[in-house]
């Protein structure tokens, strides 16, 4: 049976909406490594948006903080809220525009851009499952060890308090 | 069960059936296994004849003699040669068959009668045809209803009438007393006068004589033969007449032979003399009043002596001579003579001087004090040296860890099992006293150790000041997380702990996790990660996180964690959080970028550029002309603004100052020098300064070239680092997603197997008609979902 969601194309869906234009997100900010959660019998996507500069330096690509979160409902992708965190008082000391980190971490060090796609690739696929899973009320242990287990290894390090703040729960089930 | 009537029998012929009957088929297998008969015709089926073990032959016979419905005899003919050779009957129809009469050796006599007297379903009288004349001439009867005979009467004459009893009163199985039982006014008592035998336990074997040696009628003396041997090894004495047996004799020794006596000369109940019966005039006395000596495994020696010290009537003291060396090695003492004897002495090493003393303080079964050695001497025979290379040491002696009230195994080995917990103790600094303990645990049972616990006391004040957790936390028997505790001030709790992991089992350490409560108030506030990926023994990062007190109102208030990801030392961020509504949110960040970025110029590939000489006619677009609007944007975030100006400016001939330019901008709302321009803001300063225009997505390298063509200008958003930083596979960002804005004025397709879109870039100090290969700019305008501004004047 094909698999019928895809968190992949539901980015790139929000990339073009009239939403994303509307919203007027400053050119630049590209979509990270979402959240995933579960509420009121919805599952819902949670997308972050922040900016990344390549110095033309290896693994010295300056990481920002994140920005802006899309929160999207993913049985048919609409858009359920936006949130920039430059109006959230948790973050009010945070600048946005000053780095926070850098790429690649340690834990993708070895890894040239083809083999990041790759393994980016794999984590939508996870994502999609978890998504479905997540329909049916439950998560599979092995499918959440997998996913958080990438997850871990992908996300940088810099932005796991970001993480932590957005939704405890999914850091707590996947991050740490 | 089916049943049918038989056919009615006429036996004499007379014409009227005198014999009825039914059939049964009692385990329904089609055959007939009884018949019941009315043999008498009076309505009663007194007779049944019957196939108890459906051969088909019929083997037993019921009978219902006295007519009450009831078949209360039975009968069988067990060899079926017919003649009956069992009878057995329910007496009183209580459903019990309470006699048996068997002839055993079918013989045709009835030989045996087993007779229940009481209904219980067990034969208690016995009698038996032993000569086969067809008298009963032994009787034997289980008078105490232990199921066991233990009186004979016998017919020795023959004449059917059971006359004498024998007795075996020295329980060597042999009939050593017999009494005429006609007789009842003769003397019984054979060589003792007086004496009764008793089987008092069953087995068959009179094991204790009474007697009354003085024939005043009362039983003075008691011989025991309790093993069987054939020996009294006890006997017990009323000497004086009392009635009070004061005296107990015994055969210490299994001779046979009576050798010594304890007695309880005052009647108070505590024997306070004892006596070497061979030697009667030999002081025999143990030099503790009131005490009693034990011998309780039965070799000959006493091993316990139980003293009343104070003659209260209680006793106080137990001394153990485990080990047979005829020292007390153990002694237990009720020193508040609560009755509760709550300490215990230990002469580990059997020099006579007591090492260890446990006491149950408060009574309630297990030791909770341990009272190290009193005499000066060393309890540990040799300092045990614990480097990896040598074996601990045995030693004698070992501590109650668990407080189960053992104490261990006094010498020769080390484990203590309990459970699945091994205990050793050491003494580390030989100064006599433990102060190193290790517990073994096997948690799953399955025989292999999978935890380690060991506990040092460092400082010798008796406290444990380090604890260690080797864990086998997968099960796999290799150890693979060492935890470490310190209590570094003493006071009990633990304020360092440091957990060393072998992530991936490879047998190094990988990751180490260090605590610490630097302000001993028992909560850890600050640990650090230290992460080793490569096995080479130095961390390659390092995140340390720590509570500090911002407000100095003495509540941990914040959390700081630093990173160091590269190992090197130097923590590149720090994060600050707060806690809020139980969680940690980031409250700051303090990013050393320096240290991260020199702040030097991107490290730009290096760019093709337009050739000026290129034919036209293989030109869209007017390149040549567009280049001279070029200008670089510098650290700024003002790329579409630029890309813009460029626009407006050729395509009106006006000269725009990029300062009011761009606070108008921003002042509009469309732009703000921290964040740049979003995309749907693109063209609203094209459309302030009158320039039509139109943007689309999903455009592709035809609808640029259609524009150009046509005299119009493209605007178009790009993943730029797909065109500066290309060419190196390990210069990325994860991302996928225009970050920047250009003007495309013109693509060159003089090369057609290469063409090249002809841009200027405001964000590249390089970028004035750079030249960017078809294939590399579609790959960055994609990312942008190929957008793109027609302008047209």
């Amino acid at each position: 049976m094909a698999n019928e969601i895809s968190v992949k194309k539901l980015i790139a869906e929000i990339k073009t909406s009239d939403f994303m234009i509307d919203c007027a997100m400053p050119l630049g900010y590209v979509e990270g490594l979402p959240l995933l959660r579960r509420c009121n019998g919805e599952t819902l996507l949670m997308i972050p948006y922040l900016k990344y500069q390549v110095t033309g330096k290896v693994d010295q690509t300056l990481v920002y903080p994140i920005r802006f979160v899309i929160t999207v409902r993913v049985r048919d992708g609409r858009i359920m809220g936006y949130q920039d965190l430059l109006a959230d008082a948790r973050f009010g000391k945070v600048d946005f525009n000053q780095p926070i980190g850098l790429f690649r971490h340690e834990a993708i060090r070895g890894w040239n851009k083809q083999v990041y796609k790759d393994n980016k690739q794999l984590l939508y696929r996870l994502y999609d499952e978890a998504c479905e899973a997540m329909d049916a009320e439950t998560v599979p242990a092995a499918l959440a060890e997998q996913l958080g287990q990438l997850l871990r290894q992908m996300v940088e390090p810099c932005q796991l308090p970001i993480y932590q703040a957005l939704d405890a729960a999914f850091y707590n089930t996947y991050m740490v | 069960m089916s049943d049918k009537y038989a056919p009615n029998f006429d036996i004499d012929g007379d014409g009227i059936p005198d014999v009825y009957s039914e059939e049964f088929d009692l385990n329904g297998d089609g055959i007939i296994d009884a018949v019941t008969l009315d043999m008498d015709g009076d309505g009663v089926m007194e007779t049944m004849f019957q196939d108890s073990d459906f051969d088909g032959v019929a083997d037993r016979t019921l009978l219902d003699t006295d007519g009450d419905f009831f078949f209360e005899t039975i009968v069988e003919d067990t060899n079926s040669d017919g003649i009956l050779d069992v009878v057995m009957v329910d007496t009183d129809d209580s459903g019990v068959v309470d006699v048996i009469m068997t002839d055993s050796d079918l013989d045709g006599l009835m030989d045996t009668v087993e007779i229940d007297t009481n209904d219980d379903g067990f034969f208690d009288v016995a009698q038996v045809d032993l000569d086969g004349d067809g008298l009963m001439d032994l009787e034997a009867v289980d008078t105490d209803g232990d199921f066991v005979f233990d009186s004979f009467s016998v017919d020795t004459d023959g004449d059917g009438v059971l006359d004498t009893a024998f007795v075996d009163s020295d329980g060597d199985g042999l009939v050593d007393e017999s009494f005429d039982l006609l007789e009842p006014e003769a003397d019984q008592l054979s060589s003792e006068e007086n004496a009764y035998a008793e089987d008092l336990d069953g087995d068959g074997y009179y094991e204790t004589l009474s007697i009354d040696t003085d024939g005043d009628g009362v039983v003075d003396t008691v011989l025991q033969d309790l093993d069987g041997d054939g020996y009294a090894e006890i006997a017990h004495q009323d000497l004086d007449g009392d009635g009070y047996f004061e005296t107990q004799h015994y055969d210490t020794d299994g001779d046979g032979i009576l050798d010594t006596a304890v007695a309880d000369l005052d009647g108070d109940g505590l024997a306070d003399e004892s006596y070497d019966l061979l030697e009667p005039e030999a002081e025999q006395p143990s030099g503790d009043e009131n005490s009693i000596a034990e011998d309780l495994d039965g070799d000959g020696y006493y091993e316990t002596l139980s003293v009343d010290t104070d003659g209260d009537g209680v006793v106080d003291t137990i001394l153990q001579d485990t080990n047979g060396d005829g020292y007390a090695d153990q002694v237990y003492v009720d020193e508040d003579g609560d009755g509760y004897l709550e300490t215990l002495m230990v002469d580990g090493d059997g020099d006579g001087f007591t090492e260890l003393v446990f006491v149950d303080t408060d009574g309630d079964g297990e030791v909770d004090t341990q009272i190290s050695a009193e005499d000066g001497e060393s309890y540990f025979e040799t300092a045990p040296d614990l480097s990896e290379d040598s074996e601990p040491v045995e030693l004698s002696g070992l501590q109650d860890l668990d407080g189960d009230g053992k104490a261990g195994i006094e010498s020769g080995s080390i484990h203590q099992e309990h459970n699945k917990v091994y205990e050793e103790a050491y003494d580390l600094d030989g100064d006599g006293k433990a102060d190193a303990w290790i517990s073994y645990v096997d948690n799953d049972g399955d025989g292999v150790e999978d935890g380690i616990l060991t506990q040092v006391d460092d400082d010798g004040d008796g406290q444990i000041d380090r604890v260690v957790q080797e864990l086998d936390t997968n099960g796999d028997g290799v150890i693979d997380t060492v935890i470490e505790e310190l209590d570094l001030d003493g006071d009990g709790f633990a304020d360092n702990r440091t957990e060393y992991v072998d992530h991936n089992g490879d047998g190094q350490i990988d990751v180490v996790l260090e605590s610490a409560d630097t302000d001993g108030d028992g909560i850890y506030d600050v640990q650090t990660l230290s992460v080793d990926n490569d096995g080479d023994g130095n961390a390659d990062s390092v995140v340390e996180g720590r509570w500090v007190d911002t407000d100095g109102d003495g509540q941990l208030d914040t959390y700081t964690e630093s990173v160091d990801s590269d190992g090197d030392g130097v923590f590149e961020t720090v994060s600050s959080f707060a806690e809020m509504d139980g969680e940690l949110v980031m409250v700051e960040q303090l990013v050393d970028v320096e240290n991260i970025y020199d702040g030097e110029s991107l490290n730009y590939q290096e760019l093709e550029h337009f050739d000026t000489n290129t034919d036209r006619e293989d030109v869209s677009g007017d390149p040549w002309k567009s280049m001279g609007e070029w200008e670089y944007q510098g650290e700024t975030n003002r790329c579409a603004l630029y890309s813009q100006k460029f626009v407006i400016e050729e395509l009106t001939g006006r000269e725009i100052d990029m300062e009011q330019f761009a606070d108008e901008a921003e002042a509009n709302g469309w732009f703000s020098e921290e964040g740049g321009t979003p995309m749907a803001h693109m063209n609203k300063m094209l459309e302030l300064y009158g320039i039509d225009n139109e943007m689309s997505f999903n455009n592709d390298v035809d609808d640029i070239k259609e524009c150009l063509d046509q005299g119009g200008k493209v605007i178009v958003s790009i993943d730029a680092d797909e065109i500066w930083f290309e060419e190196n596979a390990d210069v990325f960002s994860p991302a996928d997603g225009a970050n920047h804005a250009i003007e495309v004025i013109g693509v060159d397709y003089s090369n057609p197997d290469e063409p090249m879109v002809i841009i200027n870039d405001s964000g590249n100090p390089d970028g004035q008609g750079a030249a960017i290969p078809l294939d590399t700019f579609v790959d960055a305008w994609e990312d942008g979902n190929c957008q793109m501004i027609e302008c047209y004047p």
